[in-house]
């Protein structure tokens, strides 16, 4: 894996390849695996992904907390202020966050509770830029070198982290993916990462009762509109002063000094709230 | 570095809600039957710290119990493993458990009872879906669910382990890692390797024909 987001970036502009094809000869010399390999387990990801959208919209799931079940379907009708495609990329990721707390299978991306993201950001952005499905494999690629970067740099998980961590490397990759997907420059994927993570640099992982219900569910909606805000940042020329690797140093160093409370014991954040409590109590008092 | 490949970030496909909580604890069980060698009669699973906890949202109980069926975290059939777990008749039961601080906070005990053997596995969840085997029979353990895992229950003899590497050379077997936990009492030992590619059923065969050998189980998943 490549060493941090300058490296790739750097290694594709002066070598002249893109960066999917970077990122495959990487995958192919250093695990030792074939290319029509790779792309098998990619296209798997994809369709599990896709399924998981498809039954997400068909299911009526309960979830244990019930106050936070049906959520997802309500925003699938005409936009208000976010305009009809943002609003349902958000309500797609809401979707299939509750599918998978619904124990519904899906791709971790980086990690279960933040699944939603990545696809819901992809599959909007194929739809409006009218692209081909090698180009969201394309993408993909491009989303799991950066998380893959990110996580060696820093971490991967709220109970390391923070949800920063989680959620905000997820929108992280979804915004690399689909600057490249629009054919942004070198520069500008570099930019829209850096703007995604300082969006959420510092953000708490807090699940109520400790469940990846609340507030993760609804912390994909952000995550997607974060993406494609700094995607459309980046595109339109705008910079971030700070680049995206010492973002990523910036963010492990704040996701190490969060508290325990604040790293998915649900003890803290809105987990320690009079309401919080009172849905850990009711899910949890009669245990065994 | 620990993600070394894109499909460590886009690559796991799991039953929700947690990577932990869900797709490590069904691993975990998964595992354990594998090691176990047959289908068991009667678990008894014990939860442990943040298991016993949180086990009820997560569906910890129901991704046990289904690893103990044979799925593996990512067949979507986990869901109904209480449906089928009651169709096969596998008596199962659950209790909360303080295994002590020395275990990780998502960790399980599992026995394992088929009418004649009993099996008893400790394992933990140790983040992203990834596992450690803790404990088996009592014997101090430490491998994951890592593909090509030869686990070997021998009894403690002179001669024992050179039987089984001359076994693994005869088969061009590479070896990446090998350890060895022993019984002094009752003079077995587990040696579990961990292998660079896959591991083949004659080199299981042409192991189990040594006498010292009690078990051989490969786990592959």
């Amino acid at each position: 894996m490549f060493e941090s987001i300058s490296n790739l970036l750097n290694e594709s502009k002066t070598k002249g390849i893109p960066l999917h094809e970077l990122i495959i000869n990487d995958e192919m010399e250093f695990q030792n695996i074939p290319k029509h390999i790779i792309i098998e387990k990619l296209n798997k990801s994809l369709f599990i992904m896709k399924q998981s959208l498809e039954k997400a919209l068909i299911s009526d799931i309960e979830l244990p907390i019930k106050e936070a079940s049906h959520q997802a379907k309500r925003m699938l009708s005409p936009g208000i202020f976010c305009g009809n495609n943002l609003k349902e990329a958000v309500g797609w990721a809401m979707a299939i966050g509750e599918y998978n707390s619904g124990m519904g299978l899906i791709v971790a991306c980086p990690t279960a509770g933040s699944s939603g993201t990545l696809p819901a950001v992809l599959f909007k952005a194929k739809e409006i830029l009218n692209k081909s499905d090698d180009d969201v494999l394309n993408a993909l690629i491009v989303a799991g070198a950066i998380g893959a970067i990110i996580g060696n740099k820093a971490m991967l998980s709220g109970s390391e982290g923070g949800c920063q961590a989680e959620i905000g490397v997820a929108s992280a990759m979804a915004a690399a993916a689909i600057t490249y997907m629009a054919g942004g420059t070198h520069l500008q994927i570099d930019n829209a990462i850096a703007l995604t993570l300082k969006n959420l640099l510092g953000l708490v992982c807090d699940p109520v009762a400790g469940l990846v219900i609340s507030p993760c569910i609804k912390r994909n909606a952000i995550g997607v509109v974060n993406a494609f805000l700094a995607a459309e940042m980046a595109l339109s020329g705008v910079e971030s002063i700070i680049p995206a690797d010492e973002v990523v140093d910036a963010m492990m160093k704040v996701g190490r000094k969060l508290p325990y409370e604040l790293k998915e014991t649900g003890k803290g954040g809105i987990a320690a709230t009079k309401t919080g409590k009172r849905i850990r109590k009711s899910l949890f008092s009669d245990i065994l | 570095m620990k993600y070394t490949s894109i499909f460590d970030v886009i690559g796991h496909i799991m039953v929700g809600p947690s990577s932990s909580h869900t797709a490590g604890a069904c691993q975990i069980a998964y595992v354990a039957r594998l090691l176990f060698g047959r289908k068991p009669k009667t678990v008894k699973i014990g939860l442990h710290g943040s298991f016993a906890e949180t086990y009820k949202g997560h569906g910890t109980d129901i991704a046990i119990l289904a690893g103990l069926l044979g799925f593996t975290p990512e067949d979507d059939m986990i869901k109904n493993a209480f449906e089928i777990a009651e169709k096969e008749g596998l008596d199962y039961s659950f209790e909360l458990v303080d295994l002590g601080v020395d275990y990780h906070p998502n960790s399980v005990s599992i026995e394992m009872f088929d009418g004649l053997e009993k099996m008893n596995v400790i394992g933990s969840s140790i983040g992203g879906g990834n596992i450690i085997i803790k404990e088996v029979d009592s014997l101090e353990a430490g491998f994951g669910g890592e593909p090509n895992t030869l686990v070997i229950l021998n009894h403690d003899k002179i001669g024992a382990l050179v039987n089984i590497a001359n076994t693994l050379q005869k088969f061009k077997l590479n070896i990446g890692s090998m350890k060895i936990s022993r019984n002094l009492k009752k003079k077995i030992s587990l040696t579990w390797f961990e292998a660079d590619t896959a591991i083949p059923e004659d080199l299981i065969v042409a192991l189990k024909k040594y006498p010292e050998i009690i078990w051989v189980r490969v786990i592959n998943v």
